[in-house]
């Protein structure tokens, strides 16, 4: 037997309201439900911003270094914005092999972040990465909890597709997501349309230069609503009510 | 040959007994982290009933005695499973280069009330052992007129010491499967009440059927009861520190019969002091039809 201090004797769920109460998608605006994933390709230093709305929230380091054999870095942008902005710093700094990514994600928070990533040794006529303009290789990654049919569209093609979560039922065993699907985005969406089980992933390869956004269009809220339900509901529901 | 003979017949020490026994009371609570899960309980117990038996070895045993739960509180806490993450790059090994994360739940926590229950100590096998007590409130310059005066004199007590105490491992009920069921299904319900009726019914699809749930997450390979009756038992240690509080109790706190020292012959009365006459060597022992108390009258 062992003291309870690693966990408390009450209940305590560790759900973020932003995973219900958020229910579209931007890649260009990086929520907890969203997460980007960059390759860098070649070696070196890279000087990072994670930014919201208007302004830099935070800085980081990137090294891209053929001596490690790590290929996946986490850049957390929400805690990255609570660490103390320093010189050297350990906690902004990451290593990642040249065929490896990095994988900007919102572990917490209202999020809307977008990065910016350029080399240290910078060179004028190299442009800077801007997660607002995905580039070919990228692949946002997303789940669509609040069931419902969405739109998916590249905002800067205006090529659009649909999505399709279905609502989730209580079986005899478990119900564990299946692998995630995958959907191409440059020029066109495809597929155009996208059918995802409850709480399936959805991975978009992107094939052009994209902002991936994906709007709910009508919820859905299952065989009966439960008395009560605090969801929010989108226009297109009011309108049809 | 000793100076005093007292003896008690079976049926008189059977109720000095009833009245050690219905004296003790116990109640503890503590908690716990397993692993998977966290316990704690809240315990509260007194003892009924048992028969009682004097042997002609000089030794007692107590049989069948009723332990009561006045209070038998249990809640478990652990964690609910996430809603899994997903590979966004495999690897050419089958394996994954780059994932989404998880999103984890959080943990709850089910109360499940067994108060009521009845479990059994199966038997106390014991001696009687007499010691002498002296009142640790009576002053250092007292007399033993004025101990008594002051409603502190020194003592000989009896009291009966446990060779063993054997406590059965708690009978849980098969009706804890529901019990706890229902427990964990409430704490889920009340954990999640907050969320939208769509949020409710994922998490509800990703946590399953409760009782799969429960076994599961818990690592039950027996049933409910057994690991129940397990977990109070022999994780938390209950049956050894009940079989200790009983042993304790009987040969040292309680004693079955106690003679103040020195003992009164002659009541008090007016212009003279009482008569009393010290106790020496005093010894208990049983037989099967007695108690005898020898003592030999001291300087």
């Amino acid at each position: 037997m062992s003291p309870t201090s690693d966990r408390e004797m009450r209940s305590k769920l560790l759900f973020d309201r932003n995973l219900f109460t958020q229910i579209g998608l931007d890649s260009g605006a990086l929520t907890m439900l969203g997460t980007l994933v960059h390759g860098f390709g070649d070696p070196g230093e890279y000087r990072g911003t994670a930014q919201k709305g208007d302004g830099p929230e935070a800085t980081f380091q990137v090294s891209v270094d053929r001596s490690c054999a790590v290929a996946q870095v986490n850049v957390d942008l929400a805690t990255l914005a609570d660490e103390d902005d320093g010189c050297g710093d350990d906690a902004r700094r990451f290593v990642v092999h040249p065929k490896g990514f990095a994988v900007f994600h919102v572990s917490g928070g209202s999020g809307g972040y977008w990065v910016n990533l350029r080399r240290a040794d910078e060179d004028p006529a190299v442009k800077a990465y801007d997660s607002r303009r995905l580039e070919q290789g990228d692949i946002f990654s997303a789940v669509l909890l609040r069931p419902g049919r969405y739109a998916i569209e590249n905002a800067l093609s205006k090529a659009r597709g649909e999505v399709t979560v279905a609502y989730p039922t209580v079986g005899k065993v478990a119900y564990r997501p299946p692998a995630a699907l995958d959907a191409e985005c440059g020029e066109t969406i495809k597929p155009h349309a996208i059918r995802l089980k409850p709480a399936q992933g959805l991975n978009v390869h992107v094939t052009a230069p994209a902002r991936v956004k994906i709007t709910l269009v009508e919820p859905d809220d299952g065989p009966q609503s439960r008395p009560g339900s605090t969801a929010p509901r989108s226009r297109a529901t009011r309108r049809k009510r | 040959m000793s100076d005093v003979t007292i003896a008690a017949s079976a049926n008189a020490f059977e109720q000095l007994f009833d009245a050690v026994r219905d004296n003790f009371h116990f109640s503890k609570s503590d908690s716990g982290s397993f692993g998977p899960f966290s316990a704690s309980y809240s315990i509260a117990l007194h003892l009924e009933d048992g028969t009682l038996t004097l042997n002609d070895d000089n030794t007692i045993e107590v049989k069948d005695v009723d332990i009561v739960w006045d209070t038998l509180e249990v809640q478990i806490c652990f964690d609910l499973p996430c809603i899994p993450g997903f590979c966004v790059v495999p690897d050419p090994w089958n394996g994954c280069l780059v994932s989404f994360p998880e999103i984890c739940l959080g943990s709850i926590c089910a109360p499940v009330d067994l108060s009521g229950l009845v479990s059994e100590i199966s038997d106390v096998k014991a001696s009687l052992v007499p010691t002498y007590f002296v009142d640790p409130a009576r002053l250092p310059g007292w007399s033993d007129l004025d101990a008594e005066l002051n409603g502190h004199p020194n003592k000989w007590r009896i009291f009966i010491d446990p060779v063993w105490v054997n406590v059965d491992p708690i009978d849980i009920p098969a009706t804890i499967d529901n019990l706890l069921e229902n427990a964990v299904k409430n704490a889920i319900d009340s954990a999640i009440s907050f969320l939208p009726g769509w949020m409710q019914d994922i998490v509800l699809a990703v946590l399953g059927p409760i009782i799969d749930l429960i076994i599961s997450t818990l690592d039950i390979v027996t049933d409910i009861a057994d690991w129940l009756s397990d977990l109070l038992g022999n994780l938390f240690g209950l049956l050894g520190i009940i079989e200790t509080a009983v042993a304790d109790y009987f040969a040292s706190q309680y004693p079955i019969y106690e003679f103040e020292d020195p003992y009164p012959v002659l009541a008090a009365e007016p212009g003279l002091i009482p008569v009393k006459i010290p106790i020496r060597n005093l010894a208990a022992t049983v037989n099967s039809k007695e108690m005898v108390v020898v003592a030999d009258v001291g300087p």
